[in-house]
């Protein structure tokens, strides 16, 4: 259920807006035809089977695909305003997009120097305020108590739920506009991933989420509007509430929905 | 039912030999290294001592000391690893971070192997034509160390390529997505986690070619100074010449070298 307090987004501007996205890897399509749009301060939450293009339409949004030998993206991605191509400064494009991925990833640096990457690399030097922010971030993502007695160990060596706060505590030290998490749940356990849905929860007063998740109840529980990927194409968006309440527009979304294949 | 059939015992019989039969190798293996160390440990032990490394062979190499040898060793290799090492870190890390897979990085990857597969003989005569004639370097210390350094290239590039693509990929990819670049990244995370390999690499590497008599004699025997190394008159350390290019004028008065004790 979508939590009471949450805002309306009926009403606030359009962050990202996408214009008849492609995808494809090495010439085969993975992902074509896609428009939607992600308002402020909502959780859109992406759902779909395995190879439906999710994790590829992440990708596009930040322009990681460069970095990917063989991905070609047409279409447009405009983002605040402005098209994500078209910014000359692709690292400050990225720098206001956090990711968080399905696989945790702790960085071989201490638990300071993870959260603390960020900032340094945007040139803020003066260890009081690094210090400052480091703490503010494990505070939001839930990791301050477990760490703070040992923010000097290595970041690789938490265990994989703590690794996942970590990484949203990095996510957070960029000040993003906006976080995607790309199944974030797969590799931990049910306590961290309710706690860790608890932090979205708050982040979304702050922020723009995308949710990517293979786990339809997680998208019911999170996000304000969700939009259903089958096989390289985005079948159907809508508000979350209709949709489970079984206002769907596709055969093959209600069919997802209740479990009858993915 | 639990008891050993025939065809139990006879595979626990086939069992029992193969392991002696390996370890008996893996013994024999280790014979000949224990007979060399103990040779060398009791025959060579009571006479190394400080006079031994630090005089001068007399009696044309048969009595006296191993300075000039040592000496020379250290220097050989010092000037091999500083031409050696930064050029073959960074071409590993173009290859392991920048490089894209063309036509370019093909070539690239081709010459490396070639040049780790040409015979050391060949590397002797690259280096005197290059070193000791093109370049005027003269037989000296530093011709002898750069051919030193291209043969050892090609294995310091393989090494340090190892340990970089031994870091795992989410690592960098974790950075991209934050925003850093590709040197950001490399700089923080990639090479701070590859340093031991590739130190461990350059380690094994520097530590043979010396010590490979055969092969490596006669890069170093073409292109240097005979076994002592000439202490340049006007210097108090004792320099060996790292270049034998001299003014036309001084050519003429060298002194001769085994006259020259590196301390005076």
């Amino acid at each position: 259920m979508v939590a009471a307090d949450a805002p309306s987004t009926a009403a606030a501007p359009t962050l990202l807006e996408v214009r008849d996205l492609r995808i494809a890897y090495h010439g085969e399509t993975a992902l074509q035809g896609v428009n939607l749009e992600v308002r402020e301060h909502e959780i859109f939450g992406i759902i779909g089977p395995a190879n439906a293009g999710k994790t590829s339409f992440l990708k596009a949004l930040n322009r990681m695909d460069e970095e990917t030998a063989g991905m070609s993206v047409h279409g447009e991605v405009v983002f605040g305003g402005r098209d994500v191509r078209r910014w000359r400064n692709v690292y400050a494009l990225r720098r206001r997009i956090g990711v968080v991925f399905p696989l945790p990833v702790g960085l071989p640096l201490s638990v300071y120097d993870n959260v603390a990457l960020a900032p340094r690399l945007a040139g803020i030097r003066d260890r009081a305020e690094l210090d400052v922010i480091v703490e503010r971030c494990l505070e939001r993502a839930s990791l301050w108590d477990e760490v703070k007695d040992r923010l000097s160990s290595l970041g690789s060596l938490l265990s994989g739920g703590q690794q996942q706060r970590l990484t949203i505590a990095r996510a957070l030290s960029q000040e993003p506009q906006m976080l995607m998490l790309d199944e974030f749940s797969i590799a931990v356990d049910p306590v961290t991933t309710m706690r860790i849905e608890d932090v979205l929860k708050e982040l979304r007063h702050e922020m723009t989420i995308i949710l990517v998740t293979n786990l339809v109840q997680q998208a019911r529980r999170l996000a304000d509007r969700t939009a259903f990927f089958l096989e390289g194409a985005c079948v159907e968006i809508g508000d979350t509430e209709a949709l489970f309440r079984g206002e769907v527009q596709d055969p093959r979304t209600r069919a997802y929905l209740e479990g009858r294949f993915g | 039912m639990f008891e050993a059939t025939t065809q139990n015992r006879r595979d626990r019989r086939t069992q029992t030999l193969f392991r002696v039969l390996f370890g008996a190798m893996t013994v024999l293996l280790i014979i000949p290294v224990l007979i060399i160390l103990g040779t060398l440990i009791v025959k060579g032990g009571p006479i190394v001592s400080i006079n031994f490394l630090f005089t001068n062979p007399t009696h044309g190499m048969t009595a006296g000391g191993i300075f000039p040898a040592l000496l020379g060793t250290v220097w050989l290799v010092s000037v091999a690893l500083l031409a050696s090492v930064p050029l073959g870190v960074a071409a590993a890390i173009y290859l392991s971070e920048y490089a894209g897979d063309n036509w370019l990085t093909r070539i690239i990857n081709l010459a490396i192997i070639n040049l780790a597969g040409v015979p050391s003989i060949v590397h002797a005569l690259f280096g005197v034509g290059a070193f000791v004639l093109f370049f005027e370097f003269g037989t000296s210390i530093l011709a002898a160390s750069l051919t030193l350094a291209i043969m050892t290239l090609p294995v310091v590039i393989v090494s340090t390529l190892q340990s970089l693509q031994s870091v795992p990929h989410a690592f960098r990819e974790a950075c991209w997505n934050m925003g850093a670049t590709r040197w950001q990244t490399i700089r923080k995370v990639v090479l701070p986690n590859a340093i031991s390999g590739i130190l461990t690499g350059i380690i094994l590497e520097v530590s043979a070619p010396p010590a490979r008599p055969p092969r490596s004699c006669s890069p170093v025997r073409c292109s240097s100074p005979p076994f002592c190394p000439r202490a340049c008159s006007t210097r108090p350390w004792p320099w060996p010449c790292i270049c034998s290019w001299s003014p036309p004028r001084s050519r003429t008065s060298r002194r001769p070298c085994p006259s020259v004790s590196p301390w005076s």
